[in-house]
C-alpha cells in the first residue's frame, strides 16, 4: 500500500504509535487506516515480533466508520450470500455479468463495475459431497477437511481435487461439520461479534475432531491459526498442530516416506507460482513449492512475491478499485515477464485478481498435483 | 523471514541435524551446512541479561566483557565496549560451542565479535 499510496500512514503511525495516542482519545483514530490491506508485510519484517498488522485491525473495528456498511456486511457474509446465490446460480450469475446490474451495483451500492464478479457454483461442495461421502468411510485413515466458503459455494472443484488426492494417498475425507465461513471478510471490515460467533462455532467443531484439519486456503487457516487468538481474543493454542495446510501435511507424510505420489508421463505445462501474502506470513509456501516441484512435467518459475493487492473484499469496492489494481500491477508485470500458461497460488481471492487482470487461469497447487498425478499408480502406491 | 527458530537438533554435540521453527511446526530443516548471521542485539541475534551475552539459538560461545560494569562508558557518542562483543569463530569461520569447532555451522555478518561502534561512526558523519 505504501507503494501506491501516499496517504497510508504506514505500518508504525497507522500501529503502535498511533495507538499510543487513540487510548487516550479516540478522536485520534485516522480513518486513512482503512487503507491497511492486512497483507502482513509489516509482522513478517518486525525484528522485535510486534503484531502491527493486528493493531490495526483492532483499531478499525474499534473506531472504524464506513460509509457502505450494508455493502460491507454483504460483502463479508458469504455464508448467507453464497447460500442464496448457489440456490439461483444460473440466474445470479448471469446477472452480475451483465453491464446494466454492475453500472447499479457500482452507484448503489458501491461495488466497482470494474470488478470481475465471482461466479457461483449450482451445486454446493456440500451436496456434492454427499454422493461420496460413502465412498469415504472405506479407508482405514482419515482426515477432516475445512473447505471454507469459496469452496463450497463458489468453486467446488477445488474440494473435489482435495478428496481425490487424499483417496489416492490411502486417506478417507470427512468435512469437519458445523463449519462457517472463517470470518476473515467481517473482520477486515469491523464485524467482530458476527467474526468471533463464527470462530467459536469453528474452533468448537475443531476441538471435537479427531484427525488433522486440512485447508486448502492460506487466508482461512492464518485466520483460524492466528487471528482468531490476536484479533478475537479466543484461545487457539490447542489446536495449532491440528489445524494445517493440506500442502503441509501431505509435504510431511511424503517427506516421512508415508505417502507416495506417482506423476503421469505425459503432463507437460508452464506455471508461474505466486505466493499469498497470508501465505507467506504462516511460512507456508515452501510445501506449496516443494510438492510442485516434484512434479516431473512442471516448469516452474517461483514469482517475486508481490501483493495481489485485492486485499478479500477491499479490491471489490468502488472506492478502492483503482489502488487495488496499482499495487497489483507490479505481480501482474512479473507474471507477464514470466509468460506462464497458468498461474499457481493457494489463495481464491488472488486467484480472482490475477484471472480478472491478467486474463490467464488460476490454479491452486492441489489442483495441478491431481492433474499431474497418475491417479492409480499413486493409489497402488499407497494401498495397505 | 517473520519466523523463528524454536528448536536446534544436534547430531552430536559438534554437529547441527536440523532446525525447527514456529512457522513450520514439526517439519525438521535439514542441510549440510548452516550459515548463522542473525545480527546484533536488535535483530536478536545476540542477546544478553544482567550478567552475559549470549548467542539465543544454538548456544554458540561469544565473546564479551565478565564485568558487567565495564559495558557501557558515560559517553553516549564513544565507542561502546558491547558494540564489540559478538560470537567467536574458528579460522575458517566455524562456530564455537564450549571451545568445541561445530563443523557444520559458519558464522558471519555483524554477530561476530569486534563489530564497529555503530552510533559512534554514524555521529562521526553527522557532527
Amino acid at each position: 500500500m505504501m507503494e501506491a499510496n501516499p496517504l497510508y500512514p504506514g505500518p508504525k503511525q497507522a500501529g503502535p504509535d498511533g495507538l499510543r495516542y487513540r487510548i487516550k482519545d479516540s478522536a485520534f483514530f485516522d480513518n486513512a487506516l482503512k487503507y491497511c490491506l492486512n497483507c502482513k508485510r509489516c509482522e513478517v519484517a518486525c525484528p522485535s515480533g510486534v503484531k502491527v498488522g493486528d493493531i490495526v485491525a483492532r483499531a478499525k473495528i474499534k473506531y472504524g466508520h464506513s460509509q457502505h456498511k450494508m455493502r460491507d456486511l454483504m460483502l463479508s457474509s458469504t455464508d448467507l450470500v453464497g447460500g442464496m446465490a448457489t440456490t439461483f446460480a444460473p440466474i445470479v450469475n448471469l446477472a452480475l455479468s451483465l453491464g446494466i446490474t454492475k453500472s447499479m451495483l457500482d452507484s448503489t451500492f458501491g461495488v466497482s463495475a470494474h470488478a470481475s464478479m465471482p461466479k457461483y457454483a449450482s451445486k454446493r461442495f456440500e451436496q456434492w459431497f454427499k454422493k461420496v461421502k460413502a465412498h469415504q468411510e472405506g479407508y482405514s485413515r482419515f482426515v477432516e477437511y475445512f473447505h471454507g466458503c469459496y469452496v463450497n459455494y463458489n468453486y467446488p472443484q477445488l474440494g473435489q481435487d482435495f478428496v481425490t488426492l487424499m483417496n489416492a494417498c490411502g486417506y478417507g475425507v470427512h468435512i469437519l461439520e458445523k463449519q462457517k465461513c472463517c470470518g476473515v471478510a467481517l473482520i477486515a471490515n469491523g464485524f467482530a461479534s458476527q467474526a468471533t460467533s463464527a470462530a467459536k462455532t469453528n474452533l468448537a467443531s475443531i476441538r471435537k475432531a479427531s484427525q488433522p484439519v486440512l485447508t486448502t486456503s492460506s487466508s482461512c487457516t492464518l485466520t483460524i491459526k492466528e487471528e482468531y487468538s490476536t484479533i478475537l481474543d479466543q484461545d487457539t493454542s490447542d489446536i495449532q498442530s491440528k489445524v494445517q495446510m493440506a500442502v503441509k501435511w501431505l509435504y510431511d507424510r511424503i517427506e516421512r516416506g508415508e505417502v507416495r505420489l506417482a506423476f503421469r508421463k505425459d503432463f507437460k505445462m508452464k506455471a508461474a507460482y505466486h505466493t499469498p501474502c497470508h501465505l507467506q506470513k504462516l511460512g507456508n509456501q515452501i510445501y506449496s513449492i516443494a510438492l510442485l516441484r516434484m512434479i516431473p512435467g512442471l516448469d516452474l518459475k517461483v514469482l517475486e512475491q508481490k501483493c495481489c493487492g485485492i486485499s478479500g473484499t477491499f479490491g471489490f469496492k468502488k472506492e478502492n478499485y483503482a489502488i487495488s489494481q496499482k499495487i497489483g500491477s507490479q505481480l501482474y508485470e512479473r507474471i507477464y515477464a514470466a509468460n506462464p500458461e497458468v498461474v499457481i497460488t493457494d489463495c481464491e481471492t488472488c486467484k480472482w485478481q490475477i484471472e480478472g487482470a491478467c486474463g490467464i487461469p488460476v490454479f491452486n497447487p492441489i489442483s495441478i498435483l491431481v492433474q499431474a498425478l497418475d491417479i492409480e499408480q499413486t493409489t497402488k502406491l499407497n494401498e495397505r | 523471514m517473520g519466523d523463528r527458530v524454536r528448536e536446534v537438533k544436534w547430531e552430536f554435540d559438534t554437529k547441527v541435524e536440523a532446525l525447527f521453527t514456529e512457522n513450520l511446526g514439526d517439519t525438521p530443516l535439514q542441510a549440510g551446512w548452516f550459515v548463522l548471521c542473525s545480527g546484533r542485539f536488535f535483530t536478536r541475534g545476540l542477546k544478553s541479561d544482567m550478567e552475559k551475552v549470549y548467542e539465543p539459538v544454538f548456544g554458540c560461545d561469544v565473546e564479551f566483557e565478565p564485568d558487567r560494569s565495564k559495558w557501557c562508558v558515560d559517553d553516549f557518542f564513544a565507542a561502546q565496549p558491547f558494540e564489540s562483543f559478538g560470537v567467536k569463530t574458528s579460522e575458517e569461520g566455524n562456530a564455537l560451542k564450549d571451545g568445541k569447532i561445530i563443523e557444520n555451522l559458519l558464522v558471519t555478518g555483524d554477530i561476530l565479535r569486534g563489530g564497529q561502534n555503530n552510533v559512534e561512526v554514524v555521529c562521526k558523519i553527522i557532527i
